[in-house]
């Protein structure tokens, strides 16, 4: 096996990876997503695919063309946590409004900002569209999605020995 | 295939021992610590990469890569990005998820449901939201973003080139309501 053909499918990877990246930023940009995190790994998953064709066409085996592919699943790890930092962090919306604000913000103007109440609603509504809870007679309750995604990370808090967190 | 193959002992030795050290010892700062395993395992890495034959011994010639700083390279950028793209990214959620917090909350709630009252009144274990946000106050003052000045809170300028970056990325991206 030649050096060539890793190097090939590195920057297959790298170069779809960059691509992705892009096309979120002018997607993004131009038009109001609604199904964000599901838009974006499609985008991925976009890269993904193209850098395997890619390699196909340059004649690449197919355990290159896997690493190749690797390349863009790491790239996938990375970007997310950066994404969801940027859009969802409260710590970093936070930053801003206190920045934004002339002589900066007490902190009972900031809890006058975040209404608990309120927050909390616009989450649960949140957990609601996105499958997660299901609610009955004002109260909610786990779907199978939500129970899913709680188990595995209540076995973590106990292996880590973690507080409650929040 | 061998970069790969020590990427993932790496990763397996790492997670490890962020357990080992988890339960045996009382960590404060937690990410720090996971963190400085992590870069413990580098030089094991690159070690292993170095003082193991190509063919680990039993790799077929296929799997071989002629190129040995190119086949590390990748095994060690495998190495951190499930480091920093998984291991630890599944320490902030279990530990800041605020998401994830509702769902724990309603997952071990007495009949498995809650109210938004209730929740809020339990929200994380019992400590209320009030506490998740001076929580997160406090975690922008200790990073240096935030000070207080005369009672109020004020960005510093490390704070104040956060918020213009973040700032600049939502408004770019269009981002209004979290999801």
């Amino acid at each position: 096996m030649s050096a060539d053909a890793l190097g090939m499918a590195l920057t297959a990877g790298a170069v779809w990876t960059a691509a992705a990246v892009a096309a979120h930023f002018a997607i993004f940009h131009m038009v109001q997503v609604e199904h964000r995190a599901r838009t974006l790994t499609l985008l991925f998953a976009c890269a993904a695919f193209a850098t395997w064709g890619m390699c196909l066409l340059l004649d690449v085996d197919r355990w290159r063309t896997l690493y190749g592919m690797s390349v863009v699943a790491c790239a996938f790890l990375l970007y997310m946590p950066f994404y969801y930092t940027v859009a969802a962090s409260q710590s970093v919306q936070l930053v801003i409004d206190i920045h934004a604000a002339t002589d900066g913000l007490s902190l009972e103007e900031i809890r006058g900002r975040y209404p608990v109440d309120e927050i909390l609603a616009g989450r649960f509504e949140t957990l609601l569209w996105a499958g997660f809870v299901t609610e009955r007679d004002g109260r909610f309750a786990l779907t199978a999605k939500g129970r899913l995604t709680s188990r595995p990370f209540r076995a973590v808090k106990t292996l880590w020995r973690l507080g409650p967190g929040g | 295939m061998k970069g790969l193959l020590l990427a993932g002992a790496g990763s397996l030795t790492c997670v490890l021992a962020v357990t080992l050290v988890f339960r045996a010892v009382t960590v404060s700062r937690r990410a720090a610590a996971m963190l400085h395993v992590f870069l413990a395992t580098v030089p094991l890495y690159v070690a292993a990469y170095a003082l193991t034959p190509g063919d680990l011994g039993w790799l077929p010639d296929r799997l071989v890569e002629q190129s040995a700083f190119v086949g590390g390279a990748f095994g060690l950028f495998v190495h951190a990005a499930l480091f920093f793209g998984g291991w630890l990214q599944v320490y902030n959620l279990a530990e800041r998820g605020f998401s994830l917090r509702i769902l724990i909350d309603i997952d071990e709630a007495p009949g498995g449901a809650l109210s938004a009252d209730e929740e809020e009144a339990r929200y994380g274990g019992g400590s209320g939201m009030r506490w998740m946000f001076d929580k997160r106050l406090e975690g922008l003052v200790s990073a240096g973003l935030v000070t207080r000045r005369a009672g109020r809170l004020v960005t510093t300028d490390k704070g104040a080139r956060a918020a213009r970056l973040f700032g600049g990325l939502r408004a770019f991206l269009r981002i209004d309501t979290p999801q």
